[in-house]
């Protein structure tokens, strides 16, 4: 079952963020805060993994009750999925995600680049992407 | 040992663009005509598509119909259903019909949502601008050069089919107005 996915730009501001049934609602400065800080672990789990491993950046936090899957595209922007515990190949769910931005939004005349996704056809796409993993 | 050169190669060349490709350049197209003048985009992008018309037309006769002349309205809509359609899209997805009650309107609607749409959406809110108005350009531009003067427009399909597919994009419908003096030729050929 998911709770939230969400999609942060590259300089650390949250574009676009869906809740799906079964989860509270965060309100909107609650949404700020994740994804500046989402970002900002990203980059700090880079900095301080021990030398000599591959330094990728924050890709999941698992706990008792949620796991969190944040995927980074090669130009930094971060999908970020969170679902309960025993939800296997977020990964897969997040780059899936990475493919329909790609087509809905950015081949979208009407997109101004790093700004919020209002997009019925990217809506449409990810709900149709996360109902069918349920 | 004779090498091949470009002149050995067939003139009837298939060859396949990525969808990507286009999607990109049209995207910067309609930003372009957006900055030019915002609120007629429909009108531009036909300008832009009238003399592709014109082109396309000269490609199909020399390629497919052997430099035969069409003559009827009829024959005219079949050349863009059977020739025009395969040639841009790779797909034959579209149907012919005449307006039930002017006799000078044909339309052309689209069975699956069209390419010019698909990534194209306004934000959620505004007034729905089509772009496919670019190919209603290129029919117009055809149907002009074949000596068939129209007015093409491309809307939105409210009928009874779409309604059904909520969720889904809306298909084109392509009204083909003719001028009179087309149908005054028609007639006048139907005569002998």
């Amino acid at each position: 079952m998911h709770y939230n996915f969400f999609i942060v730009n590259k300089i650390g501001l949250l574009i676009y963020e869906r809740k799906f049934p079964g989860c509270a609602q965060l309100d909107s400065s609650d949404l700020i805060r994740f994804g500046a800080t989402l970002s900002a672990l990203h980059l700090l789990s880079a900095v301080v993994t021990p030398s000599g491993l591959k330094k990728s950046g924050l890709k999941i936090i698992s706990s008792k009750f949620f796991k969190l899957c944040c995927f980074q595209s090669p130009t930094g922007v971060k999908f970020c999925l969170v679902s309960d515990s025993n939800t296997t190949d977020m990964e897969k769910l997040c780059k899936k995600a990475y493919q329909y931005y790609s087509d809905y939004v950015l081949k979208n005349p009407f997109y101004e680049l790093d700004q919020q996704i209002r997009f019925e056809g990217f809506d449409r796409e990810i709900e149709k992407l996360f109902a069918i993993k349920q | 040992m004779k090498k091949s050169t470009i002149y050995d190669r067939n003139l009837k060349l298939r060859k396949e663009v990525s969808a990507s490709s286009f999607y990109f350049l049209f995207s910067e197209i309609i930003q372009y005509s957006i900055r030019q003048d915002i609120h007629d985009l429909e009108k531009q992008l036909e300008e832009l598509g009238i003399p592709l018309g014109a082109r396309f037309l000269e490609l199909i006769i020399l390629r497919e119909k052997g430099s035969k002349k069409e003559t009827t309205i009829v024959n005219m809509l079949m050349l863009i259903k059977n020739n025009l359609w395969p040639l841009m899209f790779n797909k034959n997805n579209c149907v012919v019909e005449q307006h039930m009650d002017q006799e000078n309107i044909y339309m052309i609607k689209e069975i699956e949502p069209n390419m010019c749409n698909q990534f194209a959406s306004l934000p959620r809110g505004q007034c729905h601008m089509n772009c496919a108005s670019f190919i209603a350009g290129i029919i117009e531009g055809l149907l002009t050069a074949a000596k068939f003067p129209a007015k093409v427009t491309a809307v939105f399909d409210d009928g009874e089919e779409a309604k059904a597919e909520e969720g889904e994009e809306k298909r084109t419908v392509y009204l083909i107005k003719f001028e009179d003096e087309v149908l005054v030729r028609e007639a006048k050929s139907k005569k002998f």
